[in-house]
């Protein structure tokens, strides 16, 4: 598949196009990370993180590339290895006590989050999902999930994301929560 | 405050896509409002649970797909399918080859006990079967035919044992079969003396199995950048030289080693490694290797 056809079927939306780019490039990213001291796992993550940040900025339409998606992917690897490794050095202990009273913090809303999300039908997922983190058009949307036109996209978006928060403040009180 | 959040506005203001105008604007708001600061943390918190969420989402996905590692465990089912087919044929094949082989030594070993009853019946005084020799030229070899008289020794010597029972089973009847071997040159030319060979080291087998000395039709651009001299990248299967090469020639080389292409820089006498996948830009790297050196130079010129 070409370069072209790629970034013109991620622009839609198709996942396919992220499979076959994972598949192609595997291990030639992986490769990178893994002559660099770091784990199998590592250059997984490494990896599959630069794939998401590459297919959240085509599908947003913010990348003009200039180069072969091969080079682009790999220089996203280089620099979030090189941020791994800056936080890895970087992390003393004292620091490491810090991170973990703030995470404790911040992972139970974050869980209360989640499993609001998890209450949710597919479809409200999905659309929230692809609006907020894809940043999809309210076009490119309705297409994916065969909805009538955008309008309809709209107003389901409002409805899921009313629902959400609802869910989110009846856990909580608004006192509790956002306190 | 309640509707201001499901605006277009304040979702962009998430997203990080307003205009700093604009998003100055939003932000006193939010500031004089401490409902809507609360609320705002709130939903910064939901946008980034989502986008989290949606991570692990394409991430398991992605861990769907069968990669090539390299390792054994990540063939397909497929694939082992394939292997474990591969497997059976061969076995099956060198089985019935095997047992074909050994069909065809019995029935001869059963001729040859019959020939033997023969033999001995027909000659009591006997013992043992006779067992043809080889015929050799009973000239007596001069120096110069030393040599392939011993090779035709050497020759009868390596003929397949069935030919030898053969042989045997048919001393009576048939002929001895007739090996016919190629004339050995013993004798060369002048002109085929001549060559000198003595400036030349044939390289290590491991090391030059097939070679060539090519442009490898490699796209190559020279860049003179002050701060890098004799540095080099490459990106797209095209390499960038950088530094003041002052207009004196370099070659690009291709040695095939261990089944793979390396590409080699000769500048001035000196070999330089040139690694394919060298995205960012880094220093030429001097080959010291004597044993590359000699391969390099024989290919060089």
């Amino acid at each position: 598949m070409r370069d072209n056809v790629i970034l013109e079927k991620i622009s839609k939306g198709d996942e396919k196009a992220l499979d076959y780019l994972y598949q192609k490039y595997y291990k030639m990213m992986t490769h990178l990370v893994l002559k660099n001291n770091g784990t199998e796992q590592e250059a997984k993550d490494i990896y599959q993180d630069a794939l998401i940040v590459f297919w959240q900025k085509v599908i947003s339409n913010q990348l003009v590339l200039t180069s072969k998606i091969s080079t682009y992917l790999y220089s996203i690897c280089l620099n979030l290895w090189r941020k791994e490794l800056e936080r890895k050095s970087k992390l003393s202990h004292e620091q490491k006590d810090e991170a973990l009273y703030i995470d404790q913090e911040t992972d139970e809303r974050s869980r209360i989050i989640r499993e609001c999300i998890g209450q949710l039908g597919d479809t409200c997922k999905k659309i929230l999902m692809y609006y907020y983190f894809d940043d999809m058009s309210m076009q490119d949307i309705a297409d994916k999930l065969g909805m009538a036109n955008t309008e309809t996209v709209k107003t389901k978006k409002y409805k899921c994301k009313k629902r959400l928060d609802s869910l989110i403040k009846a856990k909580y009180s608004e006192s509790d929560f956002l306190d | 405050m309640k509707d201001f959040i499901y605006t277009e506005k304040f979702d962009n203001y998430l997203k990080g896509k307003l205009e700093p105008d604009d998003r100055s604007s939003v932000e006193e708001e939010i500031r004089q409002d401490p409902l809507l600061l609360q609320e705002t943390s709130l939903q910064k918190d939901i946008y980034q649970v989502l986008g989290a969420e949606r991570r692990l989402l394409l991430k398991s996905r992605l861990d769907k797909v069968a990669v090539n590692t390299g390792s054994l465990m990540n063939f397909t089912g497929a694939q082992w399918a394939a292997i474990l087919g591969s497997v059976l044929l061969i076995t099956s094949a060198g089985y019935y080859g095997l047992v074909n082989f050994q069909e065809k030594d019995t029935e001869i070993a059963k001729v040859d006990i019959v020939s033997q009853e023969e033999i001995s019946a027909k000659s009591q005084a006997e013992e043992l079967p006779h067992v043809p020799l080889p015929v050799y030229n009973e000239k007596e070899p001069d120096d110069a035919g030393l040599m392939a008289s011993t090779q035709d020794k050497l020759a009868v010597v390596a003929m397949p044992k069935a030919v030898e029972v053969e042989g045997r089973v048919n001393q009576e009847n048939k002929a001895i079969p007739k090996i016919v071997l190629p004339d050995i040159m013993t004798e060369f030319e002048e002109e085929d003396q001549t060559i000198d060979y003595s400036d030349f080291n044939a390289p290590d087998k491991t090391l030059l199995e097939k070679s060539e000395a090519i442009s490898s039709g490699l796209a190559i651009e020279t860049i003179a950048d002050q701060r890098y001299d004799f540095h080099y990248q490459m990106i797209d299967q095209k390499l960038y030289l950088y530094g003041d090469f002052q207009g004196i020639p370099y070659k690009i080389i291709s040695l095939n080693r261990n089944e793979r292409k390396q590409l080699f820089l000769k500048f001035q006498d000196d070999f330089y490694n040139l690694n394919q996948e060298q995205i960012e830009v880094v220093p030429l790297d001097l080959i010291q290797d004597s044993t590359i050196i000699k391969a390099l130079r024989a290919l060089s010129h």
